[in-house]
């Protein structure tokens, strides 16, 4: 059998045993150890299990991920989510369906530092969709608008997910994370605008009771004092990327510092509290790690069937328009999206589609940040939209009537990636101006 | 069985510690180390490799937690629409599987770590021994595979009483 047979079956094999729920991480190793063993020799295979074992877990840029998940989970405890949450819906009041508007906008902001989701979704979850149902808004909207605003948490840095992606790809980490600022942004106003416009043509998705006389909250400016902290730490951590002086891993060091010493001095976070974020920060990271770990031996398996580089140069072979072959990939994640986790299909499909699109001479942060985008939308799509079926749960509305009340958010979606498409200067406008 | 799964728990949830504990030294060498360059033109010598040996802990120790908890990513849209018979037989598949697989990797890791000692690898800057990390990282594959075992145990326990089998109360 050739090297591409070979990568061939252990792909269709590696596809079976995740529909088996063998752990994906698992699934790539006992697909690529054999398969490499097979195109070169079995003690190549395991001596390569070692090294790989050993020295992606000491890859420096992983650290990135820990630090900044630690820092959201930090600031979570310190309650700061519901501050942004309280803060976002005094700012909508006025408007109509102000309270889904701002569910988008706080999960965006807390779902950015969870590092997955499918988590930020379940978390938003369980403190919004009870404040919407307290207003009467349809089950559907506010079922929908968490499940939404999760999503958005892989996009918008600091990400867990973009970062992952770096990793994959060895694009330097600090151009991918500050590219996913802008789309990050862009793609939070769209989804609130939806929310605003079916409020708009359907009133009776948020009924028409007067919150502005209703709000007994605190003012809008004692919120915006209480909220301080997470606009100040996103400035200083990201804003030392981009103007050079952190490596991301300083950023991420230097972000987890001040939110710790935020929750300190505040006395906002409890023992209780920060035991909690470390806890969540190690299990949320190893979930992230052994994919990381199985990740590097399936590249190398995948490189020596040589698959990637045949499907890169067949695709340049091929007289079609380069941003067919990204509608084409994205076509395919769309689909995967349905079925798994966004995580694994970044690390399934990437060194398979890296190659061809670098070929054609994308950028490979640009291709990053508009992937996820895209793998976004995939979640929230039947049969299987993951965070649909987990906001359903916790919500206790139908799955139906999510994936419903979910549709026009998506359509918003692979409206953002087509702009992101046609106009890549969204993502790489704020890298370009570094250093 | 009973006793040796809650020591099994007990024993994952203290590593799993140890890896939070490597995050926050992680967190304060490398603010120390930021705050050395700007105010004293002085950092602190080795933050990368230490930073990378800690790491090993990181990567390694929390696995075996999040496998109790659930968290790894596994698909479960065919899965959970099987007979409960299918259901325990696969469940007993992916453990099995997974065991062979730690099993190889914690045999190439231990292979790995005699070539890092008698080759006398170090860091290049505090010339820390390379070799005790791979142990770090094979303690965690470890109390992964008992996770794994534990885990199918505990299921199967349960299905027999009737309670609900992996994948039917969380997604992940």
């Amino acid at each position: 059998m050739t090297p591409e047979t070979i990568g061939l079956l252990g792909f269709i094999a590696l596809l079976v045993l995740i529909a088996l729920r063998v752990p994906v991480a698992i699934a790539m190793l006992a697909v690529s150890i054999p398969g490499y063993a097979y195109i070169t020799t079995t003690d190549a295979a395991l001596a390569r299990l070692g090294t790989d074992a050993y020295s992606s877990a000491t890859n420096y840029s992983l650290s990135v991920i820990p630090l900044f998940v630690f820092m959201g989970l930090t600031l979570a405890q310190a309650q700061l989510g519901k501050d942004l949450y309280a803060l976002l819906d005094a700012l909508m009041r006025r408007i109509r369906g102000g309270l889904a508007v701002a569910t988008i906008g706080a999960s965006a902001i807390f779902g950015s530092v969870s590092g997955s989701a499918v988590a930020s979704a379940s978390t938003m979850s369980v403190v919004a969709t009870p404040e919407m149902r307290r207003y009467r808004y349809d089950d559907g909207l506010a079922a929908a608008t968490t499940a939404v605003g999760g999503t958005l948490g892989a996009l918008i840095p600091p990400s867990a997910v973009l970062v992952l992606y770096g990793i994959l790809t060895e694009e330097p980490i600090g151009r991918i994370l500050i590219g996913g600022i802008i789309p990050g942004i862009m793609t939070a106003l769209i989804l609130m605008a939806t929310a605003w416009l079916l409020v708009l043509r359907r009133p009776s998705l948020a009924p028409d009771i007067d919150r502005e006389n209703a709000y007994t909250g605190p003012h809008p400016v004692r919120l915006a004092l209480r909220a301080w902290a997470v606009p100040v730490i996103f400035a200083v951590s990201m804003g030392g990327i981009y103007l050079g002086v952190f490596t991301p891993t300083e950023a991420g060091a230097a972000g987890a510092a001040l939110a710790l010493l935020y929750g300190l001095v505040s006395r906002r976070l409890t023992w209780t509290g920060f035991k909690q974020a470390v806890s969540q920060t190690v299990l949320i990271s190893a979930v992230i790690f052994l994919v990381v770990v199985a990740s590097q031996i399936y590249g190398f398996f995948l490189s020596v069937t040589r698959i990637p580089r045949n499907l890169g140069e067949f695709v340049e072979g091929l007289e079609v328009a380069p941003w067919m072959v990204i509608a084409i990939i994205f076509a395919i994640y769309f689909a995967l999206g349905a079925i798994m986790d966004e995580i694994a299909i970044l690390v399934i499909m990437t060194p398979m589609m890296y190659p061809i699109v670098i070929g054609l001479g994308y950028d490979g942060a640009w291709f990053g940040v508009v992937s996820i985008m895209m793998l976004l939308s995939g979640l929230l799509t039947p049969p299987v939209g993951l965070i649909v079926y987990v906001v359903s749960n916790i919500s206790n509305v139908p799955v139906g009537r999510v994936f419903r009340a979910v549709t026009p958010f998506w359509i918003a979606l692979i409206f953002a990636v087509a702009l992101a498409v046609a106009f890549p200067d969204i993502v790489l406008w704020l890298p370009g101006l570094m250093r | 069985m009973g006793q040796a799964s809650r020591a099994v728990t007990a024993v994952n949830r203290a590593l799993h510690y140890v890896a939070g504990a490597l995050i926050i030294a992680v967190m304060v060498m490398t603010v120390y180390n930021i705050l050395g360059r700007w105010l004293f033109n002085e950092p602190f010598r080795g933050t990368v490799e230490l930073t990378q040996l800690a790491m090993i802990g990181i990567v390694y120790l929390g696995m075996a937690y999040a496998q109790d908890n659930g968290n790894h990513i596994a698909v479960d849209l065919l899965y959970s629409r099987l007979p409960r018979l299918v259901r325990i037989v696969l469940d007993w598949f992916a453990t099995l599987l997974s065991l062979v697989i730690l099993a190889l990797l914690a045999w190439q890791l231990y292979k790995y770590a005699g070539v890092l000692e008698q080759g006398g690898r170090v860091t290049a800057s505090r010339g820390i021994p390379l070799y005790p990390a791979a142990y770090v990282a094979i303690v965690g594959i470890a109390a992964f595979a008992l996770a794994f075992i534990r885990g199918s145990i505990d299921r199967i326990r349960a299905a027999r009483n009737g309670d609900g089998l992996a994948g039917e109360q969380v997604l992940r």
